[in-house]
C-alpha cells in the first residue's frame, strides 16, 4: 500500500481514483437528477401545481330583469379593468400604442402606464369588454373581470327589484329569485404565492361560468313610472309621510306596478309588509258576505238612527246622518251605522270565514320575500265588540296587495286571485324555464253577488258627480276608506289617518284594479279627499300611456256603449264647476257638483274622482292651449300632457324638439298629441341607471 | 482565440470558468424575476457582474505572478486568514440573505467573507507542508501537522458558525493527503473519528462499526505504531461519547437540518421547507424545464436562497435536466482539467495545490447540487461561479489563476 510519491505508476493510480470519485460522486447527482425530473417528473410537476395553483370561482354574470314587455330594468355589465406590469414589457412604445387604440385612452397615459419605476400599474376606470378581447396575450399587461349590477331604469323600482350584495340577492326580486338568477360559477385555476396570495393576471379557465336566467316581471314599466310620480306627487300635494299605489289585472292576479313610499320619499315594499286597519274600504266585503249568504239584499233598507248607533257598549257614528238609506246606498254614502247594523245578520263564523276567504289574515302569496300576511283574529278570540268593527274595518289589518287582491275578486266577478310580479323565468338563451300562469285561489263569491257589489261601488263613485268624462266615458268603481292610524306601541294617534281609495275600471269589464293608500296626510285626510284623485290621475295617466297593457278593443266596445247611451258632447269637454253652496261642514270632501245629483248627501267617503286639470278651463272655450315642451324627456312631457287629459305618441327616448299640433295651438281633451323627438343619446340612460352593489 | 489562450493560459479551464460564470450570471438574473417584488434579488446580476469584472482582473494579476511567490507566500496567507477568520468572530457582520451570522467583514466600501480567502490560504499551507517532506506521509504522526494546520482554520469557521465551508476544509484536507500518497489505511484511520460522531447516532451501528475498527486495526498492528491504535481507538470512543452532548449543543436550525434530512415531512413549512421546495422546483422542471425565467417555483416564492445556495434549483426548474446536465458536464471538464493539470506539473507543491482545489470545488459542487436535490443535508454551501457572492466568486477565479499559473511550471 505504501506508494512512493515520485514513482509515475503511483501517480497515474492516483489520478483514476480521484477521476473515479469524481464520475462516481458526478453520476450520483446524475442519477438522482434523472430520478426527479425525468423519472418523477410528472408527480414533482403535479405537487408544485397543487402548491402554486388554487381553483377559483369565476363569477357568472347574474340574469336580467326585465319589464313584462322586455324593458331592462336590471342588468349584468361585464366590465374590465386593465393593468400594466412595465417590467414584463418587451416593447413598451408597442404596448402603449396597443393600450391607446385598445382602451381609447389618451397616448400621453399609456406611455406613462409602460415607463412607470412601479412593478404593477393599475390604468383608472374600467374598460368593454372588448378591451379583453384587444389585449389579449400582450404580454405584461394585465385584464381582470368584473361584473357590476346595473339598473339602467334607475331607482324607481329598487325596492321591487331588490339589490345585489355580493352577489347574492338582498330584498326583492333579486333576493326572491336568486337562485334562478345566479347562474352557475365556471371554475378557473389562479397562481399564489408562497404566502398563498393570489397572483393578479395569473389565471386560466377551465371551466366557463353558466350565465344566470332572466326573469319577466308582470310589471308594467310605464305604469310603473306612471304609478311612482303620482303617488310621489300626491304625497308631496298632501304633505303625506307616505303611501302605496298599486295597479294590478284583476282577471289574472298580475300587478302592474307597485309602489310605495315611506318617510323621506325611500321606496321600500310597504305594500307587502306594512299591514294597517282598512277602514271603510272594507265595506264591500261585508255588503259581498250579506248578499252571498242571503242574509240580506242591496234593497233592504236599513235604518241609520241619527248617525249615531250603540251595540255593546260601543257607538258607532256617521258624519252625517243619513236617515233610512238602502244597503246599497249605505254602502256608497259608506255609512257606519248601516253597514254595522246589516252585519249583524252575519254569525261571527260566517263573518269570519268570507274574510278569510277573501285573503285576509294569511299572505297573499306574491312571489317576493317578506310578505305580512296582517291580521284576522279568529272570532274565539274576538270581544262583543269585533262584529261590528270588522263589518266596518277596524280589528283587523290587512296589506295593500290584500286589498288590491280582494278588490280585483270583486272586479272579475268573485275569485280570489294569486298576486304574481313575476310571470316567467327564461335561461340565458331566452328559453322559458317557468311560466307562472294565473293561479285562482278560490271563488269566493257568485258573479251575481259581485255584479251587485260592483254596480253599488260604481255608483259610489259616480253618485252626484257627473265628472265621469275625465275617464274619457269609462265607469270607475271604487270605494274609499279613511282609518286611523296606530301608534306603534299601540293605541290610535291623534290626528293620523290613512287614506285610501280601491277603484277599478271600467266598470262593466274591469281590466284594471287600482289601490291608492296615502299616510297620515295634512288637511283633507278623507280618502274620497286624497286619494281617490290619484286612482283617478293614474287610470287618465294609464289609458294615455305608449303602451298600457290594456285590451284596447275591449275598451273601445266599452266605451262605443258609453256614448250611445250618454249624452255626448258636454260630457267629454272639460267643465269648470264652481263649488256648490251647499257643501256641509266636511268642506274638504270638495263635493264637485254634488247640487246635481239629488239627495246626494256628503258624506266623509263620498268619492269624487275629479281631476284638478279638467277643473281648468282652457284658454279659449272648451279648449286648451298646447305647452312649449321643446327640451324636456318625452316623458316628463307625456306626464304634463297625460294631466290635461290628452293622448301622446312618441318614437324615441330623445329630448322634445316640438310637437304635433305645435306648440300654442289650442287642442281639446282626447286629442293625440304627437311629440317630435330627437335621436336617442346614449342608450341605456346611463346617467339615470343606478350600479348596484355586485 | 490565440488571444483568448495567450491571456487565459489554459482555454480550457478557463472556458470553462467563463462559461460557468455567465451561466450564473444569466440564472442570478432570472432568479430576479419574480412575481413577488424582493429588491435582494432583483439587481443582484448587475453586482455579480461587476464582480465577475474584478475577478478577471485578478485572474490575469494572479495567474501572471511567479510561482514561487506563490510558494513562498503560502505561510504567511495563512496566518493572514488565520487571523482574519478570528476576527470575524469579534467584528463579523452579516448580509443579504446570511443576515443573521458574521461571515462578513466591512472594509470600507467592500465587504469580504475571510473563510473563501482563507480556503486558498490552507490549501496553500497544506500544500506547502506537505510539499516539503520527503517521503509521502507513512503513519499518522506525518499527518499531524497538516491535520492541524486544517482544522485551525476549519474551527474558526464552524465558530461562524458555516458548517459549509468547514466541509470544503476537510475536502481539501484529504484531497491534498492523498495525492501526497498518503496510503488509504491511514486516510481511513484519520477519518474514523469522523465517521464514529456520524454513526454514534445509533448505538447498535456504531458498536458494529467499533468493532470492524478493531478488528482493521489488529489486522494491520504491524503497520501501525501501538500508540497510534490506541489514538485511534481512543479517538472514536471519544467521537461515540461526546457525539450525544454535541448533537444538543448544536443551533436549532443545524439539528433540525439534519432531521428533516431523514424525514422531510416532518416540519414542510419550517425546517423541510428548503429540501422539499428545492426537490419541487427542480423536479417539477423535467427534461426540458419551463423555460429561462418561467420557473414557477421561483417566481411564485416557493425556493428559498434562489440567487445563493439555490442557485442550481432555479437550473433545474427552468432549465430541466437538459441544464443540469450541461453545468455538471462544464463541472466536470473543469475538474478533469484540474486533474490533468495536477499530472502535468511535476512540482510536488503545485500538484498538492492543485489537488487541493480539486478538492475544495469536488466537496462545493457535490454537497451544493446534491443539497438541491435532496441526496445530502442542507448546508449553506455555495456553487463554484454559479452562486451570487462576490468573494466568492473572486476566490474561485484566483483559485483557478493559481492553478493555471501552477500548472505551466
Amino acid at each position: 500500500m505504501s506508494a512512493e510519491p515520485s514513482s509515475r505508476g503511483s501517480l497515474v493510480l492516483r489520478r483514476r481514483f480521484l477521476l473515479v470519485l469524481w464520475i462516481l460522486a458526478g453520476g450520483f447527482l446524475l442519477a438522482r437528477a434523472v430520478e426527479l425530473q425525468v423519472a418523477q417528473g410528472a408527480e414533482w410537476r403535479a405537487e408544485a401545481d397543487r402548491q402554486h395553483r388554487m381553483q377559483g370561482e369565476v363569477a357568472a354574470p347574474r340574469g336580467s330583469i326585465l319589464d313584462r314587455s322586455g324593458v331592462p330594468l336590471a342588468l349584468s355589465h361585464e366590465t374590465f379593468r386593465v393593468s400594466v406590469a412595465p417590467q414584463e414589457l418587451l416593447d413598451a412604445p408597442e404596448t402603449a400604442r396597443a393600450l391607446s387604440t385598445a382602451l381609447e385612452i389618451p397616448a400621453d397615459e399609456a406611455e406613462r402606464a409602460v415607463a412607470s419605476d412601479r412593478r404593477w400599474v393599475p390604468l383608472p376606470g374600467r374598460f368593454p369588454p372588448a378591451a379583453r378581447e384587444a389585449l389579449q396575450g400582450v404580454r405584461g399587461v394585465y385584464v381582470e373581470r368584473e361584473l357590476r349590477r346595473f339598473y339602467p331604469r334607475g331607482t324607481l323600482a329598487r325596492a321591487v327589484l331588490g339589490s345585489v350584495i355580493d352577489g347574492d340577492g338582498a330584498g326583492g326580486v333579486e333576493q326572491a329569485f336568486d337562485n334562478h338568477l345566479q347562474g352557475i360559477p365556471g371554475a378557473e385555476i389562479r397562481a399564489r404565492d408562497s404566502g398563498g396570495r393570489a397572483i393578479p393576471g395569473e389565471s386560466w379557465e377551465i371551466e366557463p361560468p353558466r350565465p344566470g336566467g332572466e326573469v319577466i316581471l308582470t310589471l308594467d314599466w310605464d305604469l310603473q313610472e306612471i304609478a311612482h310620480e303620482a303617488l310621489k306627487d300626491a304625497v308631496e300635494a298632501n304633505q303625506a309621510r307616505g303611501g302605496d299605489l298599486i295597479v294590478t289585472d284583476p282577471r289574472t292576479g298580475e300587478v302592474l306596478a307597485l309602489a310605495s313610499l315611506s318617510e323621506g320619499g325611500v321606496s321600500g315594499l310597504g305594500s307587502i309588509n306594512t299591514p294597517y286597519e282598512p277602514g271603510s274600504t272594507l265595506k264591500p266585503f261585508t255588503v259581498a258576505a250579506l248578499l252571498e249568504l242571503d242574509k240580506a239584499a242591496m234593497t233592504d233598507s236599513v235604518h241609520t238612527m241619527d248617525g249615531r248607533w250603540t251595540t255593546q257598549g260601543r257607538t258607532i257614528s256617521d258624519v252625517q246622518p243619513v236617515g233610512t238609506v238602502t244597503l246599497a246606498r249605505a254602502l256608497q254614502v259608506s255609512s257606519n251605522v248601516g253597514i254595522a247594523k246589516a252585519a249583524d245578520a252575519l254569525t261571527p263564523a260566517e263573518q269570519y270565514e268570507m274574510l278569510r276567504d277573501f285573503g285576509f289574515g294569511v299572505p297573499s302569496g306574491i312571489q317576493l320575500v317578506g310578505e305580512i300576511g296582517g291580521a284576522l283574529r279568529h272570532p274565539s278570540r274576538w270581544s262583543r265588540q269585533s262584529r261590528a268593527s270588522l263589518a266596518i274595518g277596524y280589528e283587523i289589518s290587512a296589506t295593500p296587495i290584500q286589498m288590491a287582491m280582494a278588490y280585483g275578486a270583486l272586479a272579475n266577478g268573485g275569485v280570489l286571485m294569486e298576486p304574481r310580479v313575476v310571470r316567467e323565468l327564461r335561461d340565458s338563451q331566452g328559453g322559458v324555464v317557468e311560466s307562472y300562469e294565473p293561479r285562482a285561489v278560490r271563488r269566493v263569491v257568485s258573479e251575481e253577488t259581485a255584479a251587485e257589489v260592483n254596480r253599488a261601488l260604481v255608483q259610489a263613485v259616480e253618485e252626484g258627480t257627473g265628472t265621469r268624462a275625465g275617464l274619457a266615458s269609462f265607469a270607475v268603481a271604487g270605494k274609499s276608506g279613511t282609518s286611523r292610524a296606530h301608534l306603534p306601541g299601540g293605541g290610535y294617534e291623534v290626528g293620523a289617518y290613512y287614506s285610501s281609495f280601491v277603484g277599478f275600471f271600467p266598470a262593466e269589464d274591469p281590466q284594471l284594479v287600482v289601490f291608492v293608500k296615502l299616510d297620515r296626510p295634512r288637511g283633507a285626510y278623507y280618502g274620497g279627499a286624497t286619494a281617490a284623485p290619484v286612482t283617478r290621475a293614474t287610470m287618465e295617466a294609464v289609458l294615455a300611456a305608449r303602451t298600457p297593457p290594456l285590451d284596447r278593443q275591449a275598451l273601445a266596445t266599452i266605451a262605443r256603449a258609453h256614448q250611445i247611451r250618454e249624452t255626448p258632447g258636454p260630457a267629454a269637454r272639460p267643465v269648470a264647476v264652481q263649488p256648490a253652496a251647499s257643501i256641509s261642514a266636511g268642506a274638504e270632501l270638495s263635493a264637485v257638483g254634488v247640487a246635481s245629483g239629488p239627495g246626494s248627501i256628503p258624506d266623509q267617503e263620498a268619492v269624487h274622482l275629479a281631476m284638478p286639470a279638467l277643473l281648468q278651463p282652457g284658454p279659449e272655450e272648451g279648449g286648451l292651449r298646447l305647452p312649449d315642451l321643446q327640451g324636456t324627456a318625452p316623458r316628463s312631457a307625456a306626464r304634463r300632457l297625460h294631466a290635461m287629459g290628452l293622448s301622446v305618441i312618441w318614437e324615441s327616448a330623445g329630448p322634445v324638439r316640438g310637437s304635433e299640433p305645435a306648440p300654442g295651438s289650442v287642442v281639446v281633451q282626447g286629442d293625440t298629441i304627437r311629440l317630435l323627438t330627437g335621436p336617442p343619446g346614449l342608450a341605456p340612460p346611463v346617467a339615470e341607471g343606478d350600479w348596484g352593489d355586485g | 482565440m490565440t488571444w483568448f489562450s495567450r491571456w487565459a493560459r489554459d482555454p480550457v479551464l478557463v472556458g470553462m470558468a467563463l462559461l460557468l460564470s455567465l451561466f450564473g450570471i444569466a440564472m442570478i438574473y432570472s432568479a430576479g424575476v419574480l412575481n413577488v417584488p424582493n429588491p435582494v434579488t432583483e439587481g443582484a446580476w448587475r453586482r455579480q457582474l461587476l464582480w465577475l469584472g474584478v475577478a478577471l482582473v485578478a485572474f490575469t494579476a494572479v495567474s501572471r505572478i511567479r510561482s514561487g511567490w506563490i510558494e513562498w507566500l503560502s505561510l504567511p496567507a495563512y496566518l493572514a486568514a488565520v487571523v482574519l477568520l478570528a476576527a470575524t468572530l469579534l467584528i463579523g457582520t452579516g448580509a443579504g440573505t446570511a443576515e443573521g451570522v458574521g461571515r462578513w467583514l466591512q472594509l470600507g466600501p467592500i465587504r469580504f467573507q475571510p473563510s473563501e480567502f482563507a480556503k486558498i490560504a490552507a490549501v496553500l499551507a497544506v500544500a506547502k507542508v506537505l510539499a516539503d517532506r520527503q517521503h509521502p506521509p507513512e503513519n499518522l504522526k506525518d499527518l499531524a501537522a497538516p491535520s492541524l494546520l486544517i482544522a485551525l482554520p476549519l474551527m474558526l469557521v464552524v465558530l461562524q458558525p458555516d458548517l459549509g465551508t468547514a466541509l470544503a476544509f476537510v475536502g481539501i484536507l484529504f484531497a491534498a493527503l492523498f495525492w501526497a500518497g498518503t496510503p488509504a489505511l491511514l486516510l481511513f484511520l484519520l477519518a474514523s473519528p469522523g465517521i464514529a460522531l456520524i454513526l454514534a447516532f445509533d448505538t447498535r451501528v456504531w458498536s458494529a462499526y467499533f468493532l470492524a475498527l478493531a478488528a482493521i486495526l489488529y489486522f494491520v498492528r504491524y503497520r501501525l505504531y501501538l500508540a497510534e491504535s490506541f489514538v485511534v481507538i481512543l479517538a472514536n470512543l471519544t467521537a461515540g461519547t461526546i457525539a450525544l452532548p454535541l448533537w444538543t449543543s448544536l443551533a436549532d436550525y443545524q439539528r433540525n437540518r439534519l432531521l428533516v434530512f431523514l424525514d422531510p415531512a416532518m416540519d414542510p413549512r419550517g425546517a423541510g421547507w428548503n429540501l422539499i421546495q428545492s426537490q419541487v422546483a427542480i423536479g417539477s422542471g423535467g427534461f426540458l424545464g419551463k423555460g429561462f425565467t418561467e420557473g414557477t417555483q421561483k417566481r411564485l416564492d416557493f425556493l428559498p436562497e434562489q440567487h445563493t445556495d439555490f442557485i442550481f434549483s432555479v437550473v433545474g426548474e427552468e432549465l430541466g435536466f437538459l441544464g443540469v446536465a450541461v453545468a455538471l458536464t462544464l463541472f466536470s471538464v473543469l475538474l478533469l482539467r484540474v486533474v490533468s493539470a495536477a499530472e502535468r506539473s511535476g512540482d510536488p507543491f503545485a500538484g498538492l495545490v492543485l489537488f487541493g482545489i480539486f478538492g475544495a470545488w469536488l466537496v462545493h459542487i457535490f454537497v451544493n447540487v446534491g443539497m438541491t436535490i435532496g441526496l445530502v443535508p442542507i448546508t449553506g454551501i455555495p456553487l463554484p461561479f454559479l452562486s451570487y457572492g462576490g468573494t466568492f466568486l473572486l476566490t474561485c477565479w484566483v483559485m483557478a489563476a493559481v492553478t493555471v499559473r501552477l500548472a505551466e511550471d
